[in-house]
């Protein structure tokens, strides 16, 4: 299987302050990685260079075969960005619809895809034709992730795509991704939820100050898939030297 | 060259959908009829058959909302994006950043356009009631220039959208637009009375302040003057254009380097 | 809470509405005073009387085909109610030729600028070419437009006399409308009962427009009568002028002691005015007259 994304030796720093360190970091093809580390622990930076938003001072990042500053590699990227106040005065189909004009989308094409993928989300029928000043929080992620699959990417990056659903909304998003992945689809998510990550993430990559303290499948973390997420954060934060962490596992 | 064209179409039609459904141009249009309208129907002394000073309020109206809506669309390009964080979204599509940063500009300066050729139409449609002539060429001519004069307002707020805050950047636009607008050209004579270090300031604005005033026609088509010949029309437009290429290339600039 | 908004808004405005009303009811002599008249003269001040001179030079930029009048090109002060065909009556007796010479002046600086190179001053030149350098003046039914400037020149200030006597000039002398120049001018003079050189203008309609001496004799005669003892220039002038229309009657009618009576005030008050000139020499005139 082949490399949807590839980071080796990656620095990053703004000012003084290394956010990035060193960090090496894959997801195969088909792949779904829970991208995981505390506040602050260079997440964020780590995910605008997968974009292409940033530039690696040192180091080289590897999306989907391409340099991801290449606007051609990011046209099989999706993006859903942490609580996003999309486009208030559209409703949904012109927010998909721009999207997927931005992505190069035929009209034809972004019609077909906009019913079916504000079915999926779960996105009421009635709030359809609603411009989206009007929706709430939960309403706003299903058209962030729907606006992230309009246009078909082989790979989704995910950066709290659970924040605002309810527990059914959360189910339905979760079979989203298992049908995505099924198809061939690979996902890189970052979360805080551990609860959500644990049941689609198949492999784990956990970060403290701008390094990879763990990589690899959640399986192979203890060997057994019924283990704990957060236990498993936790002590690999522990055995990186994280103090808070120690506390918690007492 | 097709995927840059629907990018541009995509985020050209975002700036129309922006203005029109703000109902923006609703409020202008009453507060314009609210004024225009009392005005047409005086009979000072009694006296009907006037319309020189209605055609000249509309026109000074016309220019204030036009340059308010250039200047308010400029400055709303990139900020929302970025406090509502969709820049990210935006960016992670397979579009650069001058792309981006040209079809905003096409987006906020046509919608501005658009909004301005309707109401030079409707004074048009005045004008022709009143019997002063349908459509002269100099009206035509006077939006050809006025359209310049949006071009590079929508240049000035939107570089200054990607440097200051947003009320920052409206006050200076305004300050920048209406000033030149209104004295521009008495600029030297100014400088010539004033002492040194004002002289300087004043010679250095007007060598490189954009300079709105050159694409007022209002004169003219008030006072029904001829046309201005294409020699000077071509060498206005060509000022307009160089403003603005310089205006978007800092704002290229700026938004390069900008952190996202 | 919102749905109660309408109702306070409303209570709110029948509470002003009461108000309004009460405040009527309390007498005029208990009321706070302030030092102005009307309602505009107490909110505006000082504001209205700019704004009536601001209306007044706009009428005149209309005038010029809405180009900016040169600071040279400037007219003399108003007084003299001369109705001059050329140059709008602003000019006192004599003073035609500097008002053309003002007003080539003006074109010669405006060609001076027209033919500057593009090189010379890029700025200058678009500007030049941009915004109209030589100037016309309106003419004819084409001169409505500066009416409505002169009129709001006078709601703003009724005290403007100049502004009155300018639209009056306008009705009569350019749009040949001399009924709408004797209503402006009746509505001026009861807004201003002591503006004497308002009556002149009204002497002049009827005399230069309407051809009516005898109506024009009796408004002369009452700007003698309101300007008797005048000491200020404008005064004095609007008096040497009436004396001279009245003189211009007197001397149709052959009474050459008239003559000479206005003409020895006009040299009393104003020895090197213009008018006084013109009626020393109506007073020769008539002596040799009667000497035949």
């Amino acid at each position: 299987m082949s490399k949807i994304i590839e980071l080796k030796d990656v620095v990053k720093s703004f000012g003084g302050t290394r956010a990035v360190d060193g960090l090496s970091l894959s997801l195969e093809e088909g792949g779904v990685l829970g991208f995981l580390g505390t506040n602050g622990a260079g997440k964020t930076t780590t995910i605008k260079m997968i974009l292409g938003l940033l530039s690696p001072d040192e180091g080289t990042v590897s999306v989907l075969g391409g340099n991801p500053a290449d606007p051609s590699v990011r046209a099989g990227l999706g993006y859903l960005p942490e609580a996003a106040y999309y486009y208030p005065l559209l409703d949904a189909p012109e927010v998909l619809a721009f999207y997927g004009r931005m992505s190069g989308m035929d009209e034809s094409t972004i019609a077909e895809r906009t019913e079916d993928l504000l079915e999926d989300v779960g996105l009421a029928h009635d709030a359809w034709n609603r411009p989206l000043k009007t929706y709430s929080k939960g309403m706003l992620q299903r058209v962030g992730i729907a606006q992230a699959l309009v246009h078909n990417p082989k790979l989704l990056v995910l950066d709290e795509p659970f924040t605002g659903l309810d527990p059914l909304a959360r189910r339905r998003f979760r079979q989203l991704i298992m049908r995505y992945r099924d198809a061939g689809g690979s996902v890189i998510f970052s979360s805080h939820d551990l609860s959500e990550a644990e049941l689609i993430c198949d492999s784990v990559a956990i970060l403290r100050r701008g390094r990879i303290v763990f990589s690899g499948a959640r399986n192979d973390l203890a060997g057994d898939a019924s283990v704990n997420l957060e236990r498993l954060f936790l002590s690999k934060l522990a055995e990186s030297g994280d103090e808070e962490a120690k506390e918690a596992l007492k | 060259m097709r995927l840059f064209l629907r990018q541009l179409g995509a985020l050209v039609r975002l700036s129309f959908l922006d203005l029109y459904r703000r109902k923006d141009l609703v409020t202008v249009g009453a507060l314009a009829l609210a004024l225009l309208v009392p005005l047409a129907a005086l009979r000072p002394f009694g006296v009907a058959g006037a319309d020189r000073y209605v055609g000249e309020v509309a026109m000074g109206l016309i220019w204030l909302f036009s340059l308010v809506i250039a200047i308010a669309l400029g400055a709303r390009q990139f900020p929302p994006e970025f406090e509502s964080r969709t820049i990210y979204p935006l960016l992670a599509r397979p579009v650069g950043r001058s792309t981006v940063l040209l079809g905003k500009y096409l987006g906020a300066f046509l919608a501005a356009v658009s909004a301005t050729a309707l109401f030079y139409v409707l004074f048009a449609v005045y004008r022709g009631s009143t019997g002063s002539g349908w459509f002269p060429s100099v009206l035509w001519q006077g939006f050809v220039l006025h359209v310049c004069a949006l071009a590079v307002a929508v240049a000035l707020s939107m570089t200054l959208s990607l440097a200051v805050t947003m009320s920052a950047n409206l006050a200076f636009s305004a300050i920048a637009v209406f000033g030149m607008f209104i004295w521009g050209g008495r600029l030297p004579e100014l400088a010539v009375n004033s002492p040194l270090p004002a002289k300087i300031a004043l010679d250095v604005v007007y060598a490189i302040a954009p300079h709105f005033e050159f694409f007022d026609l209002r004169q003219r088509i008030v006072h029904s003057w001829d046309c201005v010949g294409v020699g000077v029309m071509l060498v206005v437009v060509a000022y307009a254009v160089l403003c603005s290429a310089a205006l978007l290339s800092i704002a290229a600039l700026l938004f390069r380097k900008r952190k996202v | 809470m919102r749905g109660d908004l309408p109702v306070v808004a409303i209570a709110a405005l029948a509470a002003s509405a009461a108000l309004a009303f009460a405040f009527e009811r309390i007498p005029a002599a208990a009321r706070p005073r302030t030092s102005g008249g009307d309602f505009l003269e107490v909110a505006f001040g000082g504001a209205r009387e700019a704004f009536s001179s601001a209306m007044v030079k706009k009428a005149d930029v209309y005038f010029h085909g809405g180009v900016e009048a040169e600071e040279r090109h400037e007219h003399g002060g108003r007084g003299d109610g001369c109705a001059c065909e050329d140059c709008r009556g602003h000019h006192r007796h004599g003073e035609h030729a500097g008002a053309e010479a003002a007003h080539d002046e003006a074109e010669h600086a405006a060609a001076e600028r027209r033919a500057m190179g593009f090189w010379s001053g890029p700025y200058r030149w678009i500007d030049s070419r941009i915004h109209t350098q030589e100037h016309r003046h309106l003419e004819g039914t084409d001169s409505i437009e500066m009416i409505p400037l002169l009129w709001a020149a006078v709601r703003a200030d009724r005290s403007n006399v100049s502004a009155w006597s300018e639209a009056a000039y306008v009705a009569a002398g350019m749009m040949k409308d001399y009924d709408l120049a004797l209503r402006i001018l009746a509505e001026g003079i009861a807004a201003n009962p002591g503006a004497a050189e308002l009556v002149c203008d009204r002497g002049h309609v009827y005399c230069h427009r309407l051809h009516d001496e005898a109506s024009a004799e009796k408004e002369f005669r009452r700007v003698v009568e309101m300007t008797e003892g005048a000491v200020n220039e404008k005064d004095v002038r609007v008096r040497i002028d009436s004396m001279a229309y009245l003189a211009n009657f007197a001397e149709k009618r052959g009474d050459a002691d008239a003559v000479r009576r206005y003409a020895e005030e006009a040299l009393r008050l104003a020895p090197d005015y213009a008018g006084t000139h013109g009626l020393v020499e109506m007073a020769g005139k008539a002596k040799k007259e009667e000497a035949k």
